[in-house]
């Protein structure tokens, strides 16, 4: 203040410094409390997707079972052209409710309500269930796919349908961009290391940490024509982190990506809620 | 005789779903859509 007004008297100076100090000080309260009710804004929003969330796989639950029932012939015998159809509506009625399970996820992490249901689990049957999911999927892709549960493996501590649900996502992922994907799973000091590799298209370096954020995909053109909600990593990093373990992905341009994650065998109380 | 199977649901249609498919694999269905009502059909 002293060199941008010469001409001011130390009493002067001083008195302006006050002042100057008075404004920022309250324009910083200002902000902060600004601050203090955008956050609960947010947590009122994602409240209230949560909430909707569930709404919508009620109705969507009975248009499934219904249409299950019908397919079986429950309510009598249908003319034969009418069971595709009928698969087709169950496969984009599943595929709305993966929709919005995702969706459901996600706004349960922004409001803190994500919870771990902890129990024991083995590794091997995490990736069984991940196979028997994908296979016809893969199969229809016509490509590899090959499954390794190397070595002796004690039983985890963890949520194994949330575990489940991060190695499907893998998978899924790699099935969308590859001809050729591997999974393995071992254990190795006190930790469980699961990984799953394509020979896809690759994802540049810089994009490596980006894609785990939220709405981040390599590249949005592609959402059209691949799918997925740019959500699948964010919670898969969530899920994984909250085990007390991390995920990555390591990846060649042009090559393929292995996307790893490490878990400790036993997750603590302290990252879950049992 | 058929055994007799009690579905306690209070959504309509997830109870309908229940009811038809287990009365399609041979059960006598009963319904009640609460607790309370649970009990008086089970008298």
């Amino acid at each position: 203040v002293a060199q941008a007004f010469p001409n001011l008297s130390p009493a002067e100076l001083s008195q302006a410094q006050a002042v100057i100090a008075i404004e920022n000080t309250r324009l910083f309260n200002e902000i902060a409390q600004k601050s203090r009710e955008l956050e609960i804004a947010s947590q009122y929003k994602s409240q209230f997707v949560a909430n909707m969330s569930h709404e919508l796989r009620t109705p969507l639950a009975a248009m499934l079972g219904y249409a299950e029932l019908m397919q079986e012939g429950i309510y009598g015998a249908l003319p034969e052209k009418s069971l595709p159809i009928l698969m087709r509506i169950r496969a984009n009625g599943k595929h709305l409710l993966g929709l919005i399970n995702t969706v459901l996820d996600i706004s349960k992490i922004e409001a803190g309500q994500f919870k771990l249901n902890l129990a024991e689990y083995a590794l091997g049957s995490i990736v069984e269930t991940v196979m028997g999911a994908t296979e016809s999927l893969a199969a229809t892709k016509r490509l590899a796919f090959k499954a390794e549960v190397a070595g002796e493996r004690p039983y985890g501590l963890g949520d194994e349908q949330r575990l489940t649900q991060v190695v499907l996502n893998l998978v899924g992922n790699a099935i969308k961009f590859a001809c050729e994907v591997r999974i393995a799973a071992g254990a190795a000091n006190g930790h469980f290391t699961v990984s799953v590799s394509d020979t896809g298209p690759g994802i540049p370096p810089e994009e490596c940490e980006n894609i785990f954020e939220k709405f981040r995909q390599v590249d949005s053109s592609n959402t059209r024509a691949k799918g997925g909600t740019g959500l699948g990593l964010a919670i898969a990093r969530e899920i994984v982190e909250m085990h007390g373990g991390r995920i990555w992905v390591e990846s060649t341009l042009g090559q393929g990506s292995t996307f790893r994650m490490e878990l400790p065998v036993r997750a603590s109380a302290a990252t879950g809620t049992t | 005789v058929s055994k007799r199977i009690l579905v306690v649901e209070d959504q309509e249609d997830l109870r309908a779903i229940l009811r038809d498919f287990l009365s399609a694999s041979g059960y006598t269905v009963s319904e009640a859509t609460d607790g309370a009502e649970s009990v008086a059909r089970r008298m």
